[in-house]
């Protein structure tokens, strides 16, 4: 009798795993939220500044401008005395890349300080065809190449369409960035501005720009945040894989086996101090474009002659802008993004980072 | 109320111990979302590894009388 009565307070075992099933997805979902859904809000920490013993490419002519001659005390300039050039250093480097005045076409833009030429390529891989673009860069000033976080009134951490946060930028070039404010707790370090002090969260990968131009790639456990800030990091972005390292394939792409396949990407490569590429990859689509692998995006990058590369993120956030106008085809029509990386006009006074 | 709960915490441990199968299989699919290293599964686990032990004990209590 008491077994009976027993049995009659239990829910059919149909009910119970309908019950605990439906827990389950409320579990994943509020999982979901919390993890990848709403941003998490980040403020600015602490201000990275050039070391005084790597100097930054922050032009200011007046600091190592040629000395004008001294004149003999009554007699004239002698004749034929050339201007001082006041151009930075990379400016004189890749001085043919550079225009006098600003010219604006559609896949370029050239000025004194900054170019930009969008290529567009076609690449087969097996029997599968995929469009890429590649976007050719030279700076003269490293404030040229910016990151841009949009934030509301709650602090950074929003996302916000990759148009609008061009427009908001100014950008010339624009690229996705890592999605920093929905992945991991890495160090979040853009502008020289210490944005979330991730240290002890050094199993990602990463690629460090500093400001003198150089450019680093980590692998897991590799970087020293101490050491990559104290040599003047003034970006440090945290996404990966690692494509190339000293002009070569790293072989080491991770394990994921949805992204390992053919998909869009979009990733960062770097030629010398000054010169830098954005290089993203239309796929999902089998008639135009299908994607590639880390190791055929590692290849092209190899192909172009980088010295190193970094995979930012793709899939669907694989976008590039250039004159405000979206250059590929993103898959699914692109979505949100917490931040993107950024070509643009160094600022006319000297920002505070770089003081 | 005592009961209720005793009543529904197999089943947090249940649920929870699926969830992370799930994740488990999410991270080898796509391992760049970090979906068992991040900060909020570690509270998951934190919670999933309580009431594993407040089950476990329940059990043993009941075990033994």
């Amino acid at each position: 009798m008491q077994n009976k009565e027993r049995e009659k307070n239990f829910l059919p075992l149909w009910a119970v795993v309908v019950l605990d099933t439906l827990a389950l997805g409320a579990a994943l979902v509020v999982f979901a939220l919390f993890h990848h859904v709403l941003p998490r809000s980040v403020s600015p920490a602490q201000t990275v500044r050039p070391v005084s013993a790597t100097p930054a490419l922050v032009w200011t002519p007046s600091a190592t401008a040629a000395p004008t001659p001294v004149l003999e005390a009554a007699g004239d300039l002698p004749e034929n005395t050339p201007e001082p050039d006041t151009r930075s250093p990379w400016a004189i480097q890749f001085e043919s890349h550079f225009t006098e005045d600003t010219v604006i076409t559609e896949n370029s833009y050239s000025s004194p300080n900054v170019a930009v030429e969008v290529s567009r390529l076609e690449l087969r891989h097996g029997d599968r065809l995929n469009v890429c673009y590649v976007a050719d860069i030279y700076i003269a000033d490293i404030r040229s190449f910016r990151s841009y976080l949009p934030q509301d009134e709650e602090g950074y951490g929003m996302r916000l369409e990759m148009g609008e946060m061009a427009r908001q930028s100014d950008a010339i070039a624009a690229m996705t960035g890592d999605m920093y404010a929905f992945q991991g707790a890495s160090l979040v370090l853009r502008n020289g501005e210490l944005y979330r002090d991730g240290r002890w969260q050094t199993y990602q990968t990463h690629c460090a720009l500093f400001y003198d131009g150089t450019m680093a790639v980590y692998g897991p456990d590799e970087i020293d945040y101490e050491a990559a800030m104290a040599d003047g990091a003034w970006q440090i972005w945290s996404f990966g894989p690692v494509l190339v390292r000293d002009g070569k394939p790293s072989g080491d792409y991770g394990s994921g086996m949805a992204v390992d396949d053919p998909n869009p990407r979009a990733a960062l490569g770097y030629y010398e101090p000054g010169h830098y590429c954005f290089v993203v990859v239309d796929g999902r689509r089998p008639n135009y474009s299908f994607g590639m692998t880390f190791e055929e995006l590692a290849e092209l990058f190899v192909d172009l002659g980088c010295e190193c590369a970094y995979n930012l993120d793709g899939g669907g956030s694989a976008v590039m802008m250039l004159n405000g106008q979206g250059v590929n085809i993103p898959s699914g029509g692109g979505r949100e993004l917490s931040d993107i990386i950024l070509i643009a006009e160094p600022p006319a006074e000297e920002s505070e980072a770089v003081k | 109320m005592k009961r209720l709960l005793l009543a529904i915490l197999p089943h947090a441990v249940l649920v929870l111990a699926l969830m992370f199968l799930v994740l488990l299989v999410l991270h080898e699919y796509n391992p760049y979302m970090n979906f068992i290293g991040s900060s909020v599964s570690r509270i998951w686990l934190l919670a999933f590894c309580v009431l594993a032990i407040a089950n476990s004990v329940v059990c043993i209590v009941r075990e033994r009388r």
